[in-house]
């Protein structure tokens, strides 16, 4: 049996995780346009632990 | 002769400290995670100090983030093309991890060469952007910005308006943080451009085969664990204003 580490996902995997993140970073920089004082912290913050 | 045999004998995948190769894997992942583990207290307590300040001295900080964000290529701030190369280099990695596993050698070599290419275009982004900070006058120390320039302007405008006679002081701590924070940071991808250098010549050499290519792994974890870094640092320099 293989070891858990050796497990391997499908390509189709990494590249749906990838383009979410650059969607992500595209709202963030999006959301850095708008003047919303300390919210802007707490909005860039949520974005980055999801 | 028994020195020749012991010469001629293959390296074992097993070290003999350890029971097997599994017990071999999770010991050489769980040393990393320790490290990462540090690295975590680290990165954490400056960023906690960077936001503590900026509470304090909210003028100098909001300042401070309008200069570093002056620095654009195509109407983007230096530090939002760099957040999309480091999150293409983590891509890179764990296909190269994945490619590994399936002892996929071509493959393995190419994406381990385009992560390093990635993480050189990183710093090259940086350097630049530092030149420009540099030519500017916003560094560390008790330099004296131009008087024409555009950040001795907006400072006067804010000392001006906020009667805040600290306000320099409070805007060179700013960059005190900016170098130091992102400084180490760029420490931990020249030495991760060291390691996958170092992956390269090993992959070249036939060193990693499906059963055994924990070292590709490990530093995966590492650059994927400096590209993590590099999104908190992101927003708090680049975004917040």
């Amino acid at each position: 049996m293989m070891p858990a580490s050796q497990k391997v996902d499908k390509i189709s995997l990494y590249l749906v995780i990838y383009v979410t993140l650059m969607v992500l970073l595209v709202a963030t920089v999006a959301a850095s346009e708008f003047n919303l004082g300390d919210g802007n912290v707490m909005i860039a913050l949520v974005i980055a632990v999801a | 002769v028994g020195e020749s045999r012991t010469i001629l004998e293959p390296q074992p995948l097993v070290k003999h400290q350890f029971d097997d190769l599994e017990q071999q894997q999770d010991a050489d992942t769980l040393g990393m995670w320790t490290f990462l583990g540090t690295e975590v207290l680290f990165f954490g307590a400056m960023i906690c100090g960077y936001l503590v300040y900026r509470r304090l001295y909210f003028t100098a900080w909001h300042l401070g983030s309008t200069v570093v964000n002056n620095f654009r290529w195509l109407g983007i701030s230096s530090g939002a093309w760099n957040t999309a190369v480091l999150l293409s280099s983590s891509l890179t990695v764990a296909l190269g991890v994945r490619a590994a596993k399936l002892g996929q050698r071509r493959l393995l070599l190419f994406m381990l060469a385009i992560t390093w290419i990635l993480g050189a275009a990183f710093l090259g982004i940086k350097a630049a952007e530092y030149t420009h900070e540099y030519f500017e006058g916003v560094v560390p120390g008790n330099i004296v910005f131009h008087p024409d320039s555009e950040v001795s302007t907006d400072l006067a405008k804010a000392a001006g308006s906020e009667q805040d006679a600290g306000l320099v002081g409070q805007f060179r701590l700013f960059w005190v943080f900016y170098f130091f924070m992102t400084g180490t940071h760029a420490l931990h991808m020249i030495v991760g451009l060291g390691l996958f250098a170092f992956l390269f010549i090993q992959a070249w050499r036939r060193k990693y085969t499906p059963q055994k290519h924990e070292q590709v792994e490990i530093m995966g974890l590492y650059w994927h664990f400096v590209d993590l870094v590099w999104i908190f640092i992101f927003p708090l320099f680049y975004l917040v204003k």
